[in-house]
């Protein structure tokens, strides 16, 4: 980080030489008081200035970070307190010179991005460079005070809020530090900061709805009797029984010995099937523009989140490779790595290309296919899957707007709106014809999209099964 | 090319309106002060000198004082004080001398104003203390050259046979200016 001497030292020196110049030779005393700004100035400058030409570069803290989304970060971009001493003629940085910025002020400014929103407005911020007994910025540090923006000795700090998941590069803050008479100015960028952006998981406002749990450990209360914490009845001992179980209290009401029977504890797979074929923006234009893999990604998190906390095990395939595939698992570490595979999702543009069918699915399981519905080839595997035995459950994922007859109405020219006015009219229809076969298709419009649709399956579990339907959309 | 010339025209207008739409409160306040003292300055000087180009003057340097309000980062706040001198030098001879220390220090304000205004970007908003600090600054500055002008006419005031004057004078103080100028630029590269 260069210090220089800024426009206005410059301006100072040679408008001091030439009107001290004009009043001598003149004998003008009027011209001699006009020199007096800018002798002060020079005076000022040189008072003041650096012993040294050259300072550390400035960081940004910190250079990578993980935030859940609608969170926000403090990036803090440290302002060097002290400058490294020079040689005369300014090469061979030496020993570290006991020379801060105090009274000095720090402008930082990150680059402008739709991406992000930032406090304050716009992303940049002057302060003044405390000294280290002083108070810093508003006089409270920034670890104390994440939620706004401040100075401190270490730094400007800038509270950055991404509008989306995903990962992002920050550009490296301009940062300039100018001595308090305007006269001695360093400029230099800071550092690069990777920020991942997780998906916000929300809680469903919803039951389990696994209506046939397929393995043998975890929260889903089966119809079988045995061990298990659900209570299922009350019944006399028999031999075999274990004495924990015994209910005093109807044992010494009736006089014999009863004992409480349970249902079992079982998990059950869940599979997660994500059609990232088509990315569809919204044709809205307000703040919530979220395109129908947005949509996806942040149904895929609520999901997972849901059936990792009743302990099944949660697998993720990608039919393209956006997202890309993950294998069974249960736990926090599970979703750990559902998380981090959303945030890592490439968004760019894509060529249609075929999809990557389910290799394998062990009947019985439960499938979210979360879908725009509008690739045949993902519906016709979304049927596939149902005649494989699994419980599928359609989330489409289309934005609302899209194809709305209110988006199609208004004034503009375009034949858009109108074409996918039609192209979800085509859809409707394919939708009416996978509920005709048994497959729920349910719009995702946030935590409590499922809940009919899953309480629906819960109560089916004591219905005698049917397969509904037997024709192919295709 | 006559595309180019629009739409390159086109962008730096936009480019224009999103700086003054995004442009802070402290800038603001900032460049306005100092287009204050600069108008200021120029219309005191149209009153208190006497020359026929008087109304050249004060048109050119009005002029240069809205363009060093809008880019004090660069050349054009010269212009301001360039206009302003030679203005005083054509016609600003047989004044009162509190008059161009009035203007001295009008200039003041506006040279430590354009300064400060340059050391930052134009959206970026002042924290409290910086904020303190910029004021104080301009302030102090403005009463430091008011001071150093009383000074001066302090000194002018002595009568001749106290304070020796003449060419032995003029050429100790050329000397003295000269060699602070060329230190100066020598620390300033």
């Amino acid at each position: 980080m260069r210090i220089r001497a800024t426009a206005a030292l410059i301006r100072s020196v040679f408008l001091a030489l030439g009107f001290v110049v004009i009043a001598i030779f003149s004998g003008r005393v009027d011209l001699a008081l006009l020199s007096i700004p800018f002798l002060v100035h020079v005076a000022w400058a040189f008072l003041r200035a650096p012993a040294a030409r050259e300072s550390q570069r400035p960081v940004t803290r910190p250079q990578s970070v993980r935030v859940r989304e609608g969170n926000s970060v403090p990036l803090t971009v440290s302002v060097p307190t002290s400058i490294d001493a020079m040689d005369e003629d300014g090469e061979a940085p030496g020993d570290h010179a006991d020379v801060p910025f105090s009274g000095w002020t720090s402008s930082v400014a990150f680059p402008r991005t739709v991406e992000m929103h930032t406090r304050p407005s716009y992303g940049a911020l002057t302060d003044l460079v405390a000294t280290p007994s002083t108070a810093s910025g508003d006089g409270v540090a920034a670890d104390e005070r994440p939620s706004r923006a401040s100075g401190t000795q270490d730094g400007v700090t800038i509270i950055v809020e991404p509008t989306r998941w995903g990962r992002y590069s920050i550009e490296p803050a301009t940062v300039a530090l100018s001595d308090p008479s305007g006269s001695w100015r360093a400029t230099a960028p800071s550092t690069l900061v990777s920020l991942t952006v997780q998906p916000a998981a929300t809680i469903l406002q919803a039951s389990s709805g696994v209506a046939h749990p397929i393995g043998v450990t975890g929260l889903h209360t089966s119809v079988a009797r045995g061990e298990g914490s659900a209570l299922a009845d009350v019944r006399e001992f028999r031999p075999g029984d274990r004495l924990t179980r015994i209910n005093w209290r109807v044992t010494s009401r009736t006089g014999s010995l009863h004992v409480n029977s349970t249902l079992t504890d079982r998990d059950t797979d869940i599979l997660i099937v994500v059609d990232t074929t088509l990315d569809v923006p919204p044709e809205t234009t307000g703040d919530d523009r979220a395109t129908s893999l947005d949509l996806t990604v942040r149904a895929v998190a609520a999901i997972a989140q849901q059936y990792t906390g009743f302990g099944d095990r949660i697998g993720l395939h990608d039919l393209d490779n956006r997202i890309g595939n993950l294998p069974a698992g249960t736990g926090p570490r599970q979703m750990r790595l559902v998380l981090d595979l959303l945030s890592r999702a490439d968004r760019g543009p894509r060529r249609p290309t075929r999809i990557r069918p389910v290799t394998r699915v062990r009947p019985g399981t439960l499938v979210f296919f979360c879908s725009p519905l509008l690739g045949e080839q993902a519906v016709g595997e979304l049927i596939r899957l149902h005649r494989l035995g699994a419980e599928v459950i359609a989330v489409d994922t289309l934005p609302e707007s899209v194809g709305s007859l209110v988006s199609s109405a208004s004034d503009d020219a375009s034949p858009l709106p109108e074409a996918w006015a039609m192209r979800r009219l085509q859809r409707e229809f394919a939708l009416r014809r996978l509920e005709s076969i048994g497959i729920p298709v349910t719009p995702w419009r946030g935590p409590a999209s499922l809940a009919a649709v899953l309480l629906a399956l819960e109560h089916a579990r004591s219905a005698p099964r049917t397969r509904g339907g037997s024709g192919s959309l295709r | 090319m006559t595309l180019t010339i629009v739409e390159r025209f086109s962008e730096t207008l936009a480019d224009g309106f999103e700086r003054l739409r995004t442009v802070s409160a402290d800038q603001v306040a900032l460049r306005a002060v100092v287009g204050a003292a600069a108008l200021t300055a120029c219309a005191l000087s149209d009153v208190w000198t006497n020359t026929l180009l008087s109304p050249a003057f004060l048109w050119v340097s009005m002029v240069c004082a809205v363009a060093a309000v809008v880019l004090p980062s660069g050349p054009v706040p010269i212009l301001v004080f360039g206009a302003i001198g030679l203005w005083w030098w054509l016609g600003g001879a047989n004044v009162a001398l509190w008059e161009p220390s009035v203007i001295a220090v009008l200039l003041a304000v506006v040279h430590i104003g354009c300064a400060l205004s340059a050391s930052g970007p134009t959206h970026a908003p002042l924290t409290r203390s910086a904020r303190i600090a910029v004021w104080r600054r301009i302030g102090g500055f403005a009463g430091i050259t008011a001071g150093a002008a009383a000074l001066v006419w302090a000194v002018s005031a002595i009568p001749d046979s106290l304070v020796p004057r003449g060419l032995a004078w003029t050429a100790a103080a050329l000397v003295l200016v000269l060699v602070g100028g060329w230190a100066a630029l020598s620390r300033t590269r």
